[in-house]
Order: structure tokens, then C-alpha cells, then sequence
């Protein structure tokens, strides 16, 4: 029984060794033709709701704005941005279109912000679309304007 | 003027021959049957009232033809309950054969002369004896505790009957035609008080049974040996053979020329189908031929045939007015119930579907015909039934208190599965929820909330909780 463990621990440390050289074999084409380095993509970093903003940073995040604030706020940051670009937020209040907003990105990474003033008649669930300039949705932020 | 005679005997289907003959029988049938009874009497009576109330109506009379409309309902009910005995006797007493055909049997003459001379004989002898020759009315709900007997009259018979020694001899026989049919029954006893003394049991046994039936009772005092005759409230005592022949005659009804009897009999039944075939002829006229009107209907219209995966959005209609020609009397019978408006929507697409109101597509009662149709198009909306999947967003309401931030928000689950109609889903993009109220939030916390399905045609995928439990999480504003 030990004689058996010993010859397949011995066995299966030859066919390591073994498949680990031909690996090697593998690998040095590859270093003289490397594969296509994708180029960086255009990445939302930071996505969020708040009341206002101080020196380009979001101030008070929430999902519920009272109409007494005045304002709602939707802070979007990138990082990369590979290439000068646009970006959209689409402003909905209960799935009706209210606002759409372009936003221009620039190099190397950026950040951008839409607001909408709030008043009595916009009380109700709201929801922000954060678009790239294909029209793809990012990510979607929803919140509520409230008395 | 023949001319037109002649159009309207064209006009006349071989259906309405059926109709008018199938009638006329059954109102014969009830006639031959139910003849000479107090229950056809009362019909009679019913009919009369009822061309009474029609004559009244036509007249304007509007308190006349209610009165006499309630009066027709009860006497209706009365008729059968009152006269259930005699209903019962007629279809008890004959196979179904004698009621769809058989005519009224050749009476059975009852042997007059045998009965009186046995009558006579017992008074003679002194032997008490009491006979009962029914007349129309059943008499089981009056006597009690007889015996069958069922034998042929004979002077024999009825005075072994009577004989003191025989056990059945102190009740009463019951002689029906040629047979006697009971013997040893009881009779109710009559409660007058003006009876002679001389009377005993067996004449107020009599006298009982003749004034609460149609029934002639015939008593033999064993003590006097004479002999009364009761029948109604009417006490009369016998003298003599010929009276008492004579009075069992009237009873019976006895005819002395069997044959001209029988000859009125036919006359009369022959007229009775006459009449009958007149009277379902007349009605059947006024019915389906009489005085041509219109009248319309508002009729809800129903769709059938609709595919599964198909859902019926909205219609341009939901009901239609259709112009219904025909007789007054027969459109005024018609209830809307008894009219269908239908459409087939097994070839129906996507989207709006425009069906023309034909007479293929209404179910109306024979004799009326369609004028006119409004509106003459439907147009339904159908759609194709789909499922989506949507985020669930809280509903938030009231006011937060200022000094805190609601910051986090999570819904358990995050999404839904609806199904219903293509097109309203396709506009959906979010599902809500019933409003939560804010005003009592004072940390971070849960709370379930109902999801608000915004349209009747719309229901959540099998799997999903019209509740979803909403987690939110609050802090302290700076």
C-alpha cells in the first residue's frame, strides 16, 4: 500500500515536470507576437444623487429631495476618459421623459454634473438615465421629490 | 284581395303547420281529458279573465289589467292546489297512451234497476244498508278504512254485504258503474243539528258524506226499513221504486237513448278540435303574422373564440341597438336575454379589427327579423399577450424629518415579471410602489409596501408577491 502511494506521488510529480515544459515551449512565440492590448474604455466611477456640490464633490447624497431644497442634483464621474466625449442624463419622472442633458467628458478622466429645480408639481419617484454617446445606459439613479 | 290571400298562404312555412297542429292537439288533448271536471270549469274561467285583461290593456285600462293580471296568477296556483285530487286522478287513472290519444271511454252503465231492487228488498227484510254512488269529485280524502272489493253488482252481492253477520256489513259499499269497488267504509258524519230523532248514525253518515262531496249516499233504516236518499244538503226520503230510479238517474246522468248520447258525444269532441285548432290559429297569427312593428333592443355584445395568447384591449362598443321586426304581441314578449350579439374572433390579429353586425352574427327568436343595426361595425382591439421584467421603485410620500438624509434604499426583490398585453408593457419601464410615508421614519429601518399594478390587464408572473419589503437606510444631516 505505502509502495503504491510512493510510485504515484513520484508519478504524478514527472507528468508536473513534464507538462510544465512544454507550457514553456508554449510561451515564447507569444513574447515575440503579443495579443492586441484593448484600448481603455470610457468608465463610470461614481454615479450619484445629491443636493449640491462643493469644489466638484457631491454634498449630501440621498434618494429623497424635499421641495423646499429646490434642487436635485446628479453627479457622474469617469475615469478614464480615453478621448474627448459626450455623455447624457435623461431626467424622468414617472417613466415620462422631463429633461435631457448633454455633457461634454475630456481627457484623462472627468466629472460632470446635471441639476433640475424642484417644485410642488414635481413631487413623486424620478429616475436619472446616465447615457454614453451610443445611447447606452450606464447606470440608472432613481430618487423621489417629496413635500 | 285574393291576390293577397294568396301571398300569405305562401308565406306560411311547413314549420308553421307543425306549430299550429302540435298546438292545437295539446290544447285538445287537455280538453278531452280534463272535460266535465270542476278544474276545466276554473280554466275556462282563467281564460275568460285573461281575454278579459287583454281587452282591458288594449282599452287603456291600466288598474283593470293589473287587477285582473294578479287575479289570473293566484287562480292559476289555486288551481293546482285545489284541484290537485282531480289533476291526479286524470293522469293516475290512464296509461300514457290514453293521454296522448285515447278518447273518453263509453260510459259504463251502472245497473240502476239491480241496485233498487236490492235496495228494496233489504228495506223489506229490515236490514240497515248504506250505498255510495260517486259522482265526479274522488272520495279517498273523505272516507276512511275500506275494504277493497272490486265485484260486479248483483242483488246477491249487495244484500251478502249487508247481511248482520258479515264483518263489513256496518260500514258503507261504494258502487261505482257495474262494480262495487269498496265496502265496510267509513263516512264523515254531518254536524246539523235539524235532523229528525228518528235518524240515526247511518243517516248522518249519509247526510255527511253528500254535503262535503258531489256523491249520492243511499241508506236502508234498519229500524224503520225505509229509505233516504241523501245528496248535497238534501234529505229525501223514498216511496216508491220509480222515485228512487229516477233519482239514481239524475245522479248518474243517465241518458235513455244511449246512442244519440254517444252521437252528441262525438259532435262535441269534434267541435272541441275545431275550436282548438281555431283558437292556436288565432293566437298563432296574432303572434307571428299580427300587426308588423319594430322595436329596439340594446343587446351587449360577446366576443368567442378569442386565441389564448391574445388579449382583448378595448372594444368601440359594448353593446349595439338592433331594430327587431315582427308582431307587437311577439316582440312584446321577447325579453333582451333571449337576443345574442357574437363575435368570432378565432381569425383575429394584432391590433384593431373591424367586424360588420351581420345576421350571422346575431341569435334572434324565429318570426323577427333585423331592420337595422347600430353602430354596423365594431371595432375590437386585440394585443398580443407578453411578459416584461421591471425594477421596483419605492413610492416615497410625506416628508422626511429635516434633520435626517435618507441615503440608501433597498427593494426585496429588485424586479418583477409582468404579463399582459404587448403594447402596455412596452410603454412600462419601472413598477411602483404604493406610496410609504416618510413622516414617521426616525433611523434606518424596512417596511413592506404593495406593488401598484397600473393596469386590469396586466398580472404578475407566477412567482412574484404583489408585496415587496423595502429597506432603507437614514442618517443624521450635518
Amino acid at each position: 500500500m505505502w509502495n503504491r502511494s510512493i510510485f504515484l506521488g513520484w508519478f504524478f510529480a514527472v507528468l508536473f515536470s513534464f507538462a510544465q515544459n512544454i507550457q514553456g515551449a508554449d510561451a515564447e512565440p507569444k513574447s515575440e507576437s503579443p495579443l492586441p492590448i484593448k484600448p481603455p474604455q470610457l468608465t463610470l466611477v461614481q454615479a450619484v444623487m445629491c443636493e449640491g456640490l462643493e469644489e466638484l464633490e457631491p454634498v449630501n447624497e440621498t434618494v429623497i429631495f424635499s421641495v423646499a431644497n429646490g434642487n436635485v442634483f446628479c453627479f457622474t464621474a469617469f475615469d478614464p476618459v480615453p478621448e474627448k466625449t459626450v455623455i447624457y442624463h435623461h431626467w424622468f419622472k414617472r417613466d415620462q421623459p422631463e429633461k435631457e442633458i448633454k455633457l461634454g467628458l475630456k481627457t484623462p478622466k472627468w466629472s460632470s454634473f446635471s441639476k433640475i429645480s424642484i417644485r410642488n408639481m414635481d413631487v413623486g419617484p424620478w429616475r436619472v438615465e446616465i447615457l454614453d454617446s451610443d445611447g447606452k445606459i450606464l447606470k440608472t439613479l432613481r430618487f423621489s421629490v417629496t413635500e | 284581395m285574393l291576390q293577397k290571400l294568396l301571398i300569405f298562404i305562401s308565406s306560411i312555412r311547413w314549420q308553421d303547420f307543425i306549430d299550429i297542429a302540435f298546438n292545437s292537439y295539446i290544447l285538445f288533448r287537455l280538453y278531452a281529458l280534463f272535460r266535465g271536471t270542476d278544474a276545466f270549469r276554473v280554466l275556462v274561467g282563467i281564460a275568460f279573465l285573461w281575454i278579459l285583461q287583454r281587452l282591458a290593456i288594449s282599452m287603456g285600462l291600466i288598474l283593470t289589467s293589473w287587477m285582473m293580471e294578479g287575479i289570473i296568477a293566484v287562480a292559476a296556483l289555486i288551481v293546482i292546489v285545489v284541484f290537485r285530487n282531480e289533476i291526479r286522478s286524470v293522469f293516475r287513472a290512464r296509461n300514457i297512451w290514453a293521454i296522448l290519444w285515447g278518447l273518453p271511454q263509453k260510459p259504463m252503465k251502472t245497473p240502476v234497476e239491480i241496485i233498487t231492487e236490492s235496495v228494496f228488498d233489504l228495506a223489506k227484510r229490515r236490514i240497515g244498508a248504506l250505498i255510495v254512488l260517486p259522482g265526479k269529485e274522488d272520495l279517498e280524502e273523505f272516507v276512511q278504512r275500506g275494504v277493497p272489493w272490486d265485484g260486479k253488482v248483483s242483488k246477491e252481492m249487495i244484500e251478502s254485504i249487508f247481511w248482520p253477520n258479515n264483518p263489513v256489513h256496518d260500514g258503507a259499499a261504494i258502487v261505482s258503474e257495474n262494480r262495487v269497488v269498496e265496502v265496510g267504509v267509513i263516512l264523515p258524519l254531518s254536524s246539523r243539528t235539524d235532523f229528525p230523532s228518528a235518524y240515526g248514525t247511518r243517516h248522518r253518515a249519509a247526510a255527511g258524506l253528500a254535503e262535503t262531496t258531489d256523491a249520492m249516499v243511499i241508506v236502508v233504516s234498519e229500524e224503520r226499513g225505509t229509505i233516504t236518499i241523501t245528496r248535497g244538503f238534501n234529505v229525501l226520503n223514498i216511496n216508491g221504486r220509480n222515485q228512487l230510479i229516477n233519482a239514481i238517474n239524475e245522479h248518474l246522468g243517465v241518458r235513455e237513448n244511449q246512442s244519440r248520447f254517444l252521437k252528441r258525444r262525438k259532435i262535441e269532441l269534434r267541435t272541441a278540435a275545431l275550436v282548438s285548432l281555431l283558437i292556436v290559429s288565432v293566437v298563432w297569427f296574432s303572434i307571428s303574422r299580427g300587426l308588423d312593428s319594430i322595436k329596439t333592443f340594446d343587446i351587449p355584445v360577446e366576443y368567442a373564440n378569442q386565441k389564448p395568447d391574445m388579449e382583448l384591449l378595448n372594444t368601440s362598443a359594448t353593446s349595439v341597438r338592433l331594430f327587431l321586426r315582427g308582431s307587437r304581441a311577439l316582440l312584446k314578449s321577447i325579453r333582451p336575454e333571449q337576443i345574442r350579439v357574437k363575435m368570432d374572433l378565432g381569425k383575429a390579429v394584432d391590433g384593431t379589427n373591424t367586424f360588420a353586425i351581420t345576421n350571422d352574427n346575431l341569435s334572434i327568436p324565429p318570426g323577427l327579423s333585423l331592420k337595422e343595426v347600430r353602430p354596423m361595425v365594431v371595432d375590437v382591439n386585440l394585443d398580443t399577450r407578453s411578459k416584461k421584467n421591471l425594477p421596483v421603485q419605492a413610492d416615497w410620500v410625506g416628508k422626511l424629518p429635516p434633520d435626517l438624509i435618507l441615503f440608501g434604499v433597498q427593494i426585496k426583490p429588485s424586479a418583477v415579471e409582468l404579463s399582459g398585453p404587448k403594447t402596455i408593457l412596452e410603454g412600462m419601464r419601472t413598477i411602483y410602489t404604493t406610496g410609504i410615508p416618510l413622516n414617521n421614519i426616525t433611523g434606518s429601518g424596512k417596511t413592506d409596501s404593495k406593488l401598484v399594478i397600473p393596469s386590469a390587464f396586466l398580472k404578475l408572473a407566477s412567482g412574484f408577491k404583489e408585496t415587496v419589503e423595502v429597506t432603507y437606510e437614514v442618517k443624521k444631516r450635518k
